[in-house]
């Protein structure tokens, strides 16, 4: 069972590294995990508080009104109006759940109105604009949302 | 809170109760001490509840309401009741006889009036006699932090909504549509026109979210259903307890599981863990169960049956679960009758796992932003691309594993003592833990070979791969902690565990 030098200085080392490792990681573990309890135990909020608190108050008021607007069983069309990939449309769509979404695409790829009506195939009547995390969704429409980007496509692309 | 607390609580319950329940059934489970039971019974509780409510729905149309989520979670903490109470009256029959022998002599009484311990006294002594009884004081306090971590998981998790990923993305937003639905072929899942990602992935844990929330006709916004991925972390430090007090003496299983919880983006904060609401936390729970039941010393049928239940949920619990559940059952396999029963009754469950995950697949079609893995895997460019994708996942595995800031130097202290304890490595059953390891790791490499951006991929999944992984990685680095605490203090007790090692061998 004994070892040479070799060994014992890599079973030193093993032993070593164990120890660091509990020492750094499990202070930092306990001291989040107290401020975690002690943080639950002294809130009193409600769930829209929350929501308000996580996703920001802008996003959540924003979503509780087109809830309000939209019936739970109403399906609407959710353009992505954020940089791609922000997830923005995934948080919007959670958010709205269970209203089915028909994904529509990219803000800045609906460049015209006749552009846009090939994309809107599903007969729905809203249009959700979903933009960069903790930014608030937009509703609109169908028929102002298709006017919008008509009436920037007009304009031009600086006024996106 | 209280409500978000309460509602926790009973979320945890609904599976937990009947999952102990279902323990009663199973002797090896059945004889654990209480919190590995309850570990053990909380997992084959989100199996067997979860799991069947996805089978009775989709096979018989059972709409997913109270009445259906409150019969199934009754069924088996039921069954648990009717078998715990005729196994007690027949050990009670067994034991009438032994009434007719003589009292127990009454034992001595050690201290004299003059010596009774006053209070404080009693306490210290009743602490010490508790330390001493559960091993010592490294494992109390292992428990003590272990609880501590997990408890403050559960706060948080009560506290606020979810904010992770993929949890919004495509769990949490599935579970509102069957929800709505009270089926899991939810109209939103089948018509190709909605967009929702991840359409074709199992919905174990979706389902187990929506039995939550129906059974305690909860807000759509509670957070209810995050306590029950919060549970999975006590859930899998139990198990890695208990797998690795085989591999190694009680303190150092302790010790283990104590640098598991530790490991914070391992399993709770990163991507998987348990304050997110991804299903990678509960995979590692089922895979990880499931091999401990069946590389266990004892092969009994009923642990195959214990285990089979386990892997069928790592099957229905994520896409790369089936090939997990599959690699587990193999190495399950060994010659000898009792052995053969074992896996047998393990690939029962599993198969059946599996029909109905294909028969529930076969009518979700695919969409556009989901990754088309079998596609790209009869493309047949798996091997070429491995070789000249190495050269971009290399680089960023290593750079996610060497953040002292999220790892606090956990992946320099693995390779040294699996590199010291290595002859503890070498024993059959630590070759079967080793290959389990490979698992997760070798199913990251494939989908990194056929994936068109394989950079990206690593950067958010190499983590939660290494989650899936987290049982047995942790059981060999108990098994070779071991072995180096026999270098270095060769006592009996060390010769002790070595010969015992040996023999479960």
């Amino acid at each position: 069972m004994r070892r040479g030098l070799p060994g014992r200085v890599l079973d030193a080392a093993a032993v070593g590294l164990v120890v660091f490792f509990l020492a750094v990681a499990l202070p930092q573990a306990l001291w989040r995990a107290w401020g975690e309890i002690s943080q639950a135990v002294q809130s009193d909020e409600s769930l829209a508080a929350a929501r308000a608190r996580v996703y920001g108050e802008e996003y959540t008021r924003a979503i509780d009104q087109i809830r309000a607007a939209l019936p739970a069983d109403e399906a609407y069309l959710l353009v992505e109006g954020g940089s791609p990939g922000s997830g923005g449309a995934y948080w919007v769509r959670y958010d709205l759940a269970p209203r089915p979404a028909a994904f529509v695409g990219q803000l800045q790829d609906l460049t015209g109105g006749a552009r846009l009506r090939r994309r809107l195939s599903a007969n729905l009547r809203h249009v959700v604009v979903a933009f960069n995390a903790g930014e608030p969704p937009r509703l609109y429409e169908r028929y102002r949302f298709v006017e919008e980007i008509e009436r920037r496509a007009r304009k031009g692309p600086s006024d996106r | 809170m209280t409500a978000e607390l309460a509602g926790g609580l009973g979320a945890v319950a609904l599976f937990a109760v009947p999952g102990y329940g279902l323990t009663e059934l199973f002797r090896t489970l059945r004889r654990q001490p209480l919190p590995r039971r309850l570990a053990y019974g909380y997992l084959l509780g989100v199996a067997a509840v979860a799991g069947a409510l996805l089978a009775l729905s989709h096979a018989a149309g059972v709409p997913l309401r109270p009445p259906a989520v409150w019969a199934t979670a009754a069924a088996p903490a039921l069954a648990g009741l009717v078998a715990g109470l005729v196994r007690r009256r027949r050990a009670g029959a067994a034991a009438a006889p032994d009434r007719q022998a003589p009292p127990a002599a009454i034992p001595p009484i050690s201290a004299g009036p003059g010596e009774v311990p006053g209070r404080p006294q009693q306490h210290v002594a009743g602490i010490a006699s508790l330390a001493q009884r559960r091993g010592g004081l490294v494992p109390v306090a292992c428990a003590l932090a272990a609880a501590l971590i997990c408890l403050g998981v559960f706060a948080e998790a009560v506290a606020d909504p979810p904010r992770d990923w993929d949890g919004r993305m495509a769990w949490c937003t599935q579970a509102r549509y069957i929800r709505a639905a009270g089926t899991v072929d939810a109209p939103v899942l089948l018509a190709k026109r909605w967009s929702i990602s991840r359409a074709q992935y199992p919905l174990l844990l979706p389902v187990a979210q929506v039995a939550a929330l129906e059974a305690f006709g909860a807000d759509p916004d509670s957070h209810l259903p995050r306590a029950i991925y919060a549970a999975f972390l006590p859930a899998l430090l139990l198990v890695i307890h208990a797998a690795a007090r085989r591999g190694g003496a009680g303190p150092i299983a302790a010790a283990v599981a104590t640098l598991a919880a530790a490991a914070a983006p391992f399993v709770i904060h990163g991507e998987g863990g348990a304050e997110s609401t991804y299903s990678d936390l509960p995979l590692a729970c089922f895979y990880g169960a499931a091999l401990a039941l069946l590389l266990g010393p004892r092969p009994r049928t009923e642990n195959g049956l214990a285990a089979g239940l386990l892997l069928a949920a790592a099957a229905l619990t994520k896409d790369e679960g089936a090939l997990l559940a599959c690699l587990a059952l193999a190495l399950g396999w060994r010659a000898g009758k009792a052995r053969v029963h074992r896996f047998a009754a393990a690939a029962v469950p599993l198969a059946m796992a599996l029909a109905l995950f294909a028969s529930w697949r076969a009518g979700i079609p695919n969409r556009q932003d989901d990754v088309p893995y079998l596609t790209l895997l009869q493309a047949g460019r798996f091997w070429p691309e491995l070789a000249a994708h190495a050269a971009a996942i290399v680089p960023i595995v290593l750079d996610k594993m060497n953040r002292f800031r999220n790892w606090a130097g956990f992946w320099w202290m693995v390779p040294a003592v699996l590199l010291a304890g290595r002859r503890a490595l070498g024993r059959p059953v630590a070759r079967r833990w080793l290959v389990a390891v490979a698992g997760p790791l070798a199913i990251a490499l494939a989908a990194y070979s056929i994936f068109p951006l394989p950079a990206y991929l690593a950067e958010v999944t190499w983590e939660r791969f290494l989650l899936q992984a987290a049982v047995p990685l942790v059981v060999l680095l108990a098994c070779a902690l071991a072995d180096i605490g026999r270098h270095l203090r060769p006592t009996r007790m060390a010769v002790i565990g070595a010969e015992r090692s040996r023999a479960e061998d």
